[in-house]
């Protein structure tokens, strides 16, 4: 296993690159890929997302100068990447990203990638009734099981704030699904 | 992962992350398009280039150059009604704007000859578009009734001289 550091190195070294690209992308591909799939929820749009982002990345890494962990820059990169995704498609829609949500939540039930339960479905449908941050706090927190540190790190927020926002958005959550009479 | 997976109900295609290293790894290796088109401009060229246009217009006499159209051939029935229309229409913006003197040239006194070689010499640098810009319902109705009022004949005749794949007429 191919320490963070050693890859980076690897990775700025321009005989080395394109081996130590393959390597970053077979050890970072499935977290990646469910950071970007719990944004965007279609599997075909996390798709999209997730080349955009690895291509992002290997075109940059001569600017990435190691003042964050290698791990935390590709969360950054790839949750922007995500964002700017939802945001440009809604525009070209004439719609807002929440607009567009409730669209593609819409379509959960009949995706042949989505084999949630009712109580999945309507998880989702209550966290897409979130700010957009909580809704990132509490995908990876939730979903993707980072600890405070790690989200700390990659959001670039205070412990504490992310502790307040997850228990916020958990509060808000149960509430929801609650009132929709389902039991998280 | 599978937990995750468990957890929120999404799911991916069989085998989509063994394949997605190599597809990932291929679109690396696509060009990408250039991210601008490659023309520059002189240094300082927006800095003075108010300055070199003022500086033109007022040598020229602040005279606008009007870009000649270049003239098109007549392939079909529609644009030679058309050519017909305009000529009418030419006739009466002219006849409007310029009354001659004791006022009895008519359209028979000119032949059409001699109209369609004045157009066709591009002496008149208007298309028809452009001429029907300078007519109103009226002239359109007038229009409508003279074009009603060519005879066979003289179609034929006007069909037979400008059209440029005769075997048209044959219908």
């Amino acid at each position: 296993m191919v320490q963070e550091k050693e890859l980076v190195e690897l990775l700025q070294a321009p005989s080395e690159k394109e081996e130590a690209f393959r390597i970053l992308v077979s050890t970072y591909k499935e977290r990646l890929y469910w950071h970007i799939r719990n944004i965007v929820k279609s599997h075909d749009d996390a798709d999209d997302v997730l080349q955009n982002t690895f291509i992002k990345v290997f075109r940059n890494i001569d600017k990435f100068k190691g003042d964050s962990k290698l791990y935390t820059w590709l969360y950054r990169i790839a949750t922007n990447e995500a964002i700017t995704y939802i945001k440009k498609r809604a525009k070209r829609q004439g719609i807002t990203s929440e607009e567009l949500q409730q669209q593609t939540l819409e379509r959960l039930e009949t995706d042949v990638y989505f084999e949630g339960d009712a109580i999945q479905l309507q998880l989702q449908k209550a966290i897409a009734t979130l700010p957009e941050k909580q809704q990132l706090i509490f995908n990876m927190k939730y979903f993707e099981e980072h600890t405070y540190e790690e989200l700390s790190d990659i959001l670039d927020t205070t412990v504490g704030g992310l502790k307040s926002s997850y228990h916020i958005a958990v509060k808000k959550i149960k509430a929801h699904l609650q009132t929709n009479e389902t039991i998280l | 992962m599978e937990e995750n997976k468990n957890k929120s109900g999404f799911t991916v295609p069989e085998g989509y992350f063994e394949a997605l290293d190599a597809r990932v790894l291929a679109k690396l290796k696509e060009v990408p398009l250039p991210e601008n088109n490659g023309f520059t401009v002189p240094e300082g060229y927006f800095d003075a280039v108010e300055d070199t246009i003022l500086k033109t217009s007022k040598t020229a006499g602040w005279e606008v150059h009007v870009t000649k159209t270049p003239k098109q051939q007549n392939s079909t029935n529609k644009s030679i009604w058309y050519s017909i229309a305009g000529i009418a229409a030419v006739l009466a913006v002219v006849f409007t704007l310029y009354p001659f003197g004791n006022g009895t040239v008519s359209l028979e006194d000119i032949n059409s000859t001699s109209i369609s070689a004045y157009l066709e010499e591009g002496s008149l640098e208007l298309t028809p578009d452009e001429i029907a810009t300078y007519l109103n319902d009226e002239d359109f109705d007038a229009l409508m009734v003279a074009s009603e009022e060519i005879s066979e004949e003289n179609l034929s005749e006007y069909l037979y001289n400008n059209l440029d794949d005769n075997s048209l007429l044959i219908e």
